[in-house]
């Protein structure tokens, strides 16, 4: 079958559920099929307001202890901010929201919230800002910066460079990870060597933050717009997602381990072979995770070889050598998937959200996984209003942070709601 | 009863909207008109029935407010770009070039932004020389409205307000086959 032709079917079908007078986006909540009965207790919705002219979408981590952060990049009367707030006790509300940028620090607004890793203690930021040496002739380069706070966010000492070059050009679309050896990760898309594509890099910290090691690069040919993703086993092994171009304009999302705590890099390998012919920039990250056992969980956009958008799933045994089946995890036939996001806990629950967009709509979905991902509930329609930029972290514990932005007429809200995951089943060992 | 009705319509007709939308931002109509070497030749997708453009309200760089309904009349070329994308970049110079082959009072190029970099967008465009308006797209709402789901991503917009193709990706909006295409939607 020609790409056209599956096109076409696609089409059709969305032609066809309309004329059988199919409910689009009506997305109904099911419980998850790996425990019969579990339920999920989702947690109450709550809203932050904010007065500001533009806001980011947020990124949002769940501590241990249940505690929410939350971070995202605001603007009003033109002037920039990296904000943080965590809530005041256990999956609670927010507390007020503090500044961590310094005075003389100008953000670099690319619509995506900093990156963001806790512990009960520490809080730990990567965000750009607009290059302190930016000249008219190179007005668009960013260096990339890591806030941290040791009084569990209440303050934030001075941020620190992380890119170790000073040339005026993209430093970007970063991730971030502590592992629980307690080395801090950092993955960006890097333009530092000048050619026509930026290159993937990674750095890491050993001392918690208080330095960053020296770059290296894992890769070049890299989507310059997708942001990069990180994770770490509980045996120390490193995982970095990002986009690829091949040749062709291909793009796919490929995944580069570690085995010795970062220090070097195993060669990329590609996820889900989509074969997406694609000479633009799609401004979509995948997301990973890693559950206690080893096992690698990706989650991805692509429209693939027959330029269908769609949310694809898959997971790893082998550190990343091969993948499983891709699943697509997207079931509305009148909407549009988009920008994946994931929470792996240990017990490898997991937890999706994603966007559903048609022109008139914006929805969060949410999916889970009670058992390592073989099976997912159907996706459930997570938003009141129309919404955007899902994040999503989930904790030991299996309490799940998520959030999003929403619109309101004269601000800006942000969405917070957490879910408490039933337990994996349980797995009965033959003699 | 009759609300439900007319709500089920009302549904049916907006998802039998969004079926063919979605067509077109596949961008994979295929193309069956007289300027179809034009289109062709372009790698423009076509819109596959007559459907009115999404109309909105942006403020540009300089705090004007624009509304998309006030175009009317005027063959439009929106394009969707933020000052990361470096094929976006690439192309603004001959964007440039489209716009100063005609008129302006019959096209107007307009350049739509998600990125809210004033000063960088504002030294980039004076550095290149651009004079196209740009504006903020600061929530991503029209670019949702338009289904931009890659940058860059430009749409025409015809005189009477109807959609007319889209081209996802870097274009020589400068050639003589652009030049042509443009010419033949002031027709």
């Amino acid at each position: 079958m020609t790409p056209y032709a599956r096109i076409v079917g696609f089409a059709l079908t969305v032609a066809g559920a309309v004329l059988a007078g199919a409910s689009f986006g009506s997305l109904e909540a099911e419980e998850p099929t790996g425990k019969p009965g579990a339920a999920i207790q989702l947690g109450p919705k709550q809203t932050v307001e904010f007065k500001v002219r533009a806001m980011t979408g947020p990124s949002v981590r769940v501590d241990v202890q249940g505690f929410l952060h939350a971070t995202w990049m605001e603007e009003d009367k033109d002037v920039r901010a990296v904000r943080y707030a965590k809530s005041v006790e256990p999956a609670g509300k927010l507390g007020e929201p503090i500044r961590v940028n310094g005075p003389g620090e100008a953000p670099y607004w690319r619509q995506e919230s900093p990156a963001l890793a806790v512990t009960n203690t520490e809080v730990f930021l990567a965000w750009a800002l607009t290059h302190p040496k930016a000249t008219p002739e190179k007005p668009l380069g960013t260096e990339l910066r890591l806030s941290r706070s040791t009084d569990g966010g209440r303050s934030f000492l001075p941020s620190i460079k992380i890119n170790d070059d000073d040339q005026v050009v993209l430093h970007s679309f970063d991730a971030l990870h502590l592992g629980l050896d307690g080395m801090l990760h950092v993955s960006w898309v890097d333009s530092r060597e000048g050619k026509k594509d930026p290159g993937t890099f990674h750095a890491r910290s050993t001392d918690r933050g208080q330095s960053i090691g020296g770059n290296m690069k894992l890769d070049e040919n890299t989507c310059v717009c997708c942001r990069t993703a990180l994770a770490t086993a509980p045996d120390g092994t490193v995982y970095v997602a990002w986009r690829k171009i091949f040749p062709g304009e291909i793009r796919e999302t490929v995944l580069a381990r570690s085995e010795d705590g970062g220090k070097t890099f195993a060669e990329s390998v590609i996820v889900g072979n989509d074969r997406w012919v694609y000479a633009s920039c799609p401004h979509r990250p995948a997301s990973i995770g890693v559950d206690a056992q080893g096992r690698v969980y990706v989650v991805w956009y692509t429209e693939g070889a027959d330029e269908t958008p769609a949310v694809y799933f898959t997971t790893s045994d082998d550190r990343g050598r091969t993948f499983s089946a891709k699943r697509m995890m997207n079931v509305s036939k009148g909407t549009f998937p988009d920008h994946p996001q994931m929470a792996v806990d240990p017990d490898g629950r997991v937890v999706l959200l994603w966007e559903e967009l048609s022109p008139v709509r914006q929805e969060i979905v949410m999916s889970v996984s009670l058992d390592r991902g073989q099976t997912f509930s159907r996706p459930q329609k997570m938003n009141d209003k129309k919404s955007q930029s899902p994040t999503v972290s989930v904790n030991s514990k299996g309490l799940a942070a998520m959030a999003w932005k929403e619109h309101a007429m004269s601000g800006h809200r942000l969405v917070l709601q957490t879910a408490q995951l039933p337990a994996p089943p349980q797995v009965t060992l033959l003699p | 009863m009759i609300r439900r009705r007319h709500n089920l319509r009302s549904a049916r007709l907006a998802a039998m909207a969004f079926a063919v939308w979605a067509l077109f931002c596949a961008g994979v109509v295929p193309v069956a008109t007289a300027d179809a070497d034009s289109f062709a030749a372009m790698k423009i997708s076509r819109s596959p029935a007559v459907m009115e453009a999404p109309v909105f309200r942006l403020k540009t760089l300089d705090g004007q407010e624009i509304d998309s309904s006030s175009l009317r009349g005027k063959v439009v070329v929106l394009n969707f770009w933020a000052t990361w994308c470096g094929p976006c970049k690439e192309e603004m110079p001959a964007l440039e070039r489209l716009r100063r082959s005609f008129d302006q009072n019959q096209v107007a190029l307009l350049a739509v932004t998600i990125d809210l970099q004033r000063a960088g967008i504002r030294a980039f465009m004076k550095q290149l020389d651009l004079t196209f308006p740009v504006l903020l797209d600061e929530d991503r709402d029209v670019s949702a409205m338009f289904l931009v789901r890659g940058l860059p991503t430009t749409v025409l917009i015809g005189r009477d307000g109807t959609l007319i193709g889209r081209a996802v990706g870097p274009r020589a909006w400068d050639s003589p086959q652009s030049v042509a295409l443009v010419k033949d939607l002031l027709k």
